[in-house]
């Protein structure tokens, strides 16, 4: 593409090399024009407060008062010697990839039925996604009066179909609340990644899967060996979305539970913001974002290359 | 309540008001004015029909204290020829000193604070000096000067300490059964015992937010931290190295037996408020509360027939160990006026401490008593109409005038405690629901303790 | 794309096609239970909420509903919300689409390496950068305002826009381009005019998700928007969360009020929506 980009104005000047850079060096000079509103307001949003971060995470500020002092490693070192930190560590992974892989289950599912629809296909593509209009903020709002112990429409059901016994205290139970958590996130249909998963399935060619049948492949092999490997990409894709949404779970931690009973359903992204702002240390709160940072990037770089791997392979 | 917001006659009748206005406008212009944006959203500092609008931020507890605000608030507004109070009422619990701190990342405080974390705020230079016009007005016990010898916070109701962390219960069911309120710790867990025996739930208590778990455990924790008030606090001796955490494991056996074995189910997922339905829906005898009168008139409210009742637990011996409130430190509360009032000619100041001196007037204390508050300490205290209205609000009265009543003192006059302090909540929360043994609980408040003082 | 046009004969319904029918109709029923619930109760009363948790409305009553706009801040919230959701979209769309063909057509190493730059921006979570960010915010004067929020939106955003611009740039034709500017248009008018257009798939995608994710965010205006501002509608129903702990029936009618705009503008735009999600996708 690059060799490409230098020859066309060549070949449409026609001129001599000297008028040929000029030409060259304004056009690039036009573009990073077109380039710089966004990527000033980018580095000013994004990649300045990073960097920020990273050496506010070396210091003791507690974010209000002015002065603040250098303490090398000292709060990585908490950091990485606290129970506290590593329970929401557990807790992140299980939430960040377990809704990746249920909800990713679900949407290929409700695309696979959706793509057996040869009527009404698009009326039932759109009330599919009615759901996720509903954000998690809104689902875990009423989720959270639903399920509360002693008024709360799940257990009087429960209750009055006479399964009192099966009535538990949904979000206040230590070895059940990261569980209830991990429920209401993957509580939908998938939505966007339903929909991704419908226009990869319906750009599998039909003349394969015909092949396949003619060949004598049942309905499962037809799946196993044609549509699953075209939509390796659509995985990929899908997963990794997913997996940068849920390491940073944090709105239905915060309404559902924040963090109780104790530290036990705290994950990362609350946990930041706990220290940060609840407890009056930036500095130590910025040093867990980084932290946080680390995992997000390796795991996407990892998850990445292990998911592109699979795609060739197949 | 927020409606209580007094709205400047300028204001659009879609129920804008002028700051969000001006925000809007900041918003959809930015692209070609980031600076008049800037101007519209930081100041603000206009007059409302010749008045200087003042925000007032308290956290909204109970229904009392909000309905105090509003009441005060109004009358304040029709009355005073220069200034106008606007209410800004936020959620309590842990979310509240968030709030504050966000709030002061703003560089926008508000005239009149709410206070807490004091002395975090005081140090970075962010409140302002409250007037002898003001102090004057109130008991002189009630109030302190700071080390460079000006008041900075004055209380927002009577200084009867933790005198309202209380078991409110049902007087019928009492009757009923024969029980009477217990004199010694051993009498409350006979209690417990016999309601439980009767097979119902004794207790409720809340741990849905983070603060209300101090209902129950500040009481059991009582006696032990009020043998240290005389050598300065037990938190200021366990930072001097003379006592330690590890001093705590009786009340926080108590604790652990007490929820084990007596609490309502589901404690761990309650709120606060919550546990007024539970009572008056006589899903337990008891309920846990910090609120004093002010839970009495909640429930009154919800249940005007509800008899309800209020009664310290004991120590062993009898006495009733509370905490008196401190009037200087981190954990002082109260009103404030922020130096931010300061700037601009001080006239949001002057505003403020118009305020103050309504607020501790005896109109305004007749107020707080009709709305179901005790009203502060003034020096006018005589010329106040108390309320005795409320159901069970004799029981209050009764308790300061209760001969084995003993204030302690437990100041903690440093900045990292709160830190501390919700931290250690949190650890006993985990330690009540069975999550980790009272040794691990000891061990890592102590940890997180020593840490705190530590950054100081 | 000729792969997405199927065989359209017609065909009878199948019971298969009948039994799957039903399975989704079940699905979108179950998983729209809390909200279903939420909004029958909209219409309860405390004491028939506390009653029966599980009873049906007796009649129409939107008496929550009109005492949610009078004691509280809500209809403040919604305005702040649709300015938040509005200002930005108008924002991305005037710069990341620029942007984007810029760095397609800067060419050399400045075009890869300007988008690694963005596209680094997606793996770096809101929670790194939100700690520096309120004070940055708050030594310019822009904490607390719509305008901090905005800017910490767009930040937020571009990544993902660039994303979405550049790998669907790369499949259009220079020649249209190139023609427009030997006709002596300037460079800012052939994108306008001749790009742009070309790139509106793409755009009802982009502005489809962001509408949704900006109009459902909770944590940004969380954090960049205090006391002195009604929030937006979600933070707004937080406050009142704890406000109004017990009293279930304005919580319920504040929740199905933050979903009623995005269902109507769903509706409006629905067409739009399925086909630009699915450009997005396949792309993606």
């Amino acid at each position: 593409m690059t060799s490409q980009l230098a020859e066309r104005p060549a070949a449409l000047t026609g001129g001599r090399a000297p008028a040929r850079a000029r030409r060259l060096t304004r056009h690039r000079a036009v573009m990073l024009l077109f380039i710089a509103p966004a990527l000033i307001v980018y580095v000013l949003m994004v990649i300045a407060p990073s960097i920020q971060s990273i050496q506010l995470s070396l210091t003791d500020w507690d974010g209000i008062n002015p002065a603040y002092e250098y303490v090398g490693f000292a709060n990585y070192q908490d950091i990485l010697s606290s129970d506290r930190f590593w329970n929401a560590t557990k807790n992140t992974l299980i939430l960040g990839l377990g809704s990746a892989v249920i909800v990713n289950a679900i949407a290929l599912g409700v695309a696979l039925l959706l793509d057996k629809l040869h009527h009404a296909q698009g009326f039932f593509r759109t009330i599919v996604y009615l759901p996720a209009l509903v954000s998690g903020f809104i689902a875990a709002t009423i989720w959270k009066y639903m399920l509360n112990f002693n008024f709360g429409a799940v257990n009087t059901i429960l209750r009055d179909l006479g399964f009192g016994d099966a009535a538990m205290d949904w979000l206040g139970d230590n070895e059940i609340v990261v569980g209830v958590l991990l429920f209401i996130i993957c509580f939908t249909l998938g939505g966007n990644t339903t929909l991704i998963y419908l226009a990869n399935l319906q750009s599998v060619p039909q003349d394969l899967v015909e092949a396949a049948k003619i060949d004598g492949a049942s309905r499962g092999q037809v799946f196993r060996y044609v549509t699953w490997p075209m939509l390796a990409g659509a995985v990929t894709v899908n997963m990794t979305l997913m997996m940068i949404a849920g390491w940073t779970i944090f709105d239905q931690v915060m309404v559902l539970t924040a963090g109780g009973p104790g530290f036990v359903s705290e994950t990362m992204a609350f946990f930041i913001y706990k220290v940060g702002f609840g407890e009056y240390r930036a500095g130590y709160g910025s040093a867990a974002a980084i932290v946080l940072f680390i995992v997000v990037m390796a795991t996407t770089v990892l998850a990445n290359k292990y998911m592109r791997s699979r795609e060739v392979q197949a | 309540m927020r409606n209580a917001r007094a709205r400047s006659s300028a204001t659009p009748a879609r129920g804008l008001s002028r700051r969000s206005l001006m925000q809007s406008a900041g918003g959809l212009s930015i692209a070609a004015a980031v600076p008049l944006a800037l101007a519209g959203c930081g100041t603000g500092g206009g007059t409302t029909g010749g008045k200087t609008p003042i925000r007032f931020l308290y956290a909204t507890g109970d229904d009392t204290w909000n309905s105090v605000a509003k009441a005060v608030a109004d009358a304040f507004n029709a009355k005073s020829a220069t200034a106008v109070v606007e209410l800004d009422p936020l959620p309590a619990g842990t979310d509240y000193p968030t709030a504050m701190k966000t709030m002061d990342a703003t560089g926008n405080w508000p005239a009149l604070v709410d206070m807490r974390d004091t002395l975090t705020y005081l140090e970075a230079g962010k409140l302002a000096p409250i007037p002898d016009s003001v102090s004057g007005l109130l008991n002189d016990e009630v109030y302190a000067p700071a080390e460079d010898g000006d008041v900075y916070i004055v209380p927002t109701t009577a200084l009867n300490g933790e005198l309202g962390f209380n078991m409110v219960y049902d007087k019928d069911y009492f009757a009923e059964h024969g029980l009477a309120v217990p004199t010694t710790y051993a009498e409350f867990t006979a209690l417990l015992d016999a309601i439980k025996g009767n097979g119902d739930a004794p207790l409720a208590t809340a741990a849905g937010e983070i603060w209300p778990s101090d209902q129950l455990w500040k009481p059991l924790a009582a006696p032990t931290f009020a043998q240290y008030s005389e050598a300065g606090g037990f938190w200021n001796a366990v930072r001097a190295g003379d006592a330690s955490i590890e001093d705590l494991r009786e009340p926080l056996q108590r604790l652990k037996d007490i929820t084990d074995q007596y609490v309502l189910e589901g404690w761990q997922s309650t709120q606060d408020a919550q546990t007024t339905t539970l009572l008056v829906n006589r899903q337990a005898v008891m309920s846990t509360s910090s609120a004093g009168i002010g839970r009495l008139n909640d429930v009154n409210k919800v249940d005007p027939d509800f008899n309800a009742g209020i009664f310290c637990i004991p120590a062993d011996d009898g006495g009733i160990n509370v905490l008196k409130d401190d009037v200087n430190g981190d954990s002082a509360s109260g009103f404030a006026i922020s130096s931010q009032a300061e700037e601009d000619g001080g006239k949001e100041y002057d505003a403020a401490v118009e305020f103050l001196e309504f607020y501790y007037s005896v109109d305004a204390c007749n107020l707080m008593e009709e709305a179901g508050m005790i009203a502060p300490n003034v020096k006018a205290a005589d010329e106040i109409v108390r309320n005795s209205t409320i159901p069970g609000a004799g029981d209050y009265f009764a308790l300061l005038e209760n001969p084995n009543l003993k204030f302690f003192q437990n100041s903690t006059a440093w900045a990292g405690f709160s830190t501390f302090h919700t931290f250690f909540r949190q650890a006993r929360i985990e330690m009540q629901d069975g999550q980790t043994t009272i040794d691990e609980c000891i061990a890592k408040s102590q940890e997180e303790f020593d840490n705190q003082a530590e950054n100081e | 794309m000729s792969a997405l046009k199927r065989r359209k004969e017609r065909r009878r319904l199948t019971p298969g096609e009948v039994a799957v029918m039903a399975v989704l109709s079940v699905l979108v029923l179950a998983v729209s239970f809390p909200v279903l619930y939420a909004l029958l109760n909209s219409f309860r009363s405390y004491a028939e909420i506390t009653k029966d948790p599980m009873g049906l409305p007796t009649g129409l009553s939107f008496e929550n509903y009109a005492r949610l706009f009078q004691d509280t801040d809500y209809g403040e919230a919604l305005v702040n919300t649709l300015v938040i959701t509005v200002g930005t979209l108008v924002l991305l769309i005037a710069i990341v689409p620029m942007a984007a063909w810029g760095i397609e057509r800067i060419g050399g190493r400045s075009s890869r390496w300007l988008y690694l730059l963005f596209i680094a921006g997606l793996m770096i979570p809101f929670q790194v950068r939100m700690i520096p960010l309120v004070s940055s915010m708050n030594q310019v004067g822009l904490y607390s305002t719509l305008t901090g929020v905005i800017l910490v939106h767009l930040g937020g955003a571009a990544s993902f826009g660039i994303l979405l611009y550049c790998s669907f740039i790369k499949g259009v034709p220079r020649e249209v381009e190139e023609a427009a500017e030997v006709d002596g248009a300037g460079k800012l008018r052939t994108f306008w005019h001749i790009v742009f257009p070309m790139l509106l798939p793409v755009t009802s995608a982009f502005v489809i998700i962001q509408a949704l994710s900006l109009w459902n965010d909770f944590f940004i205006p969380l954090v960049f928007l205090d006391s002195s501002s009604a929030g937006t509608i979600n933070v707004a129903l937080s406050r009142m969360v704890g406000l109004l702990t017990s009293q279930w029936e304005l919580i319920y009618t504040g929740a199905i009020l933050a979903i009623v705009p995005s269902v109507v503008l769903f509706a409006a735009f629905q067409r739009y929506f399925i086909k630009g999600m699915s450009i997005g996708a396949v792309k993606g």
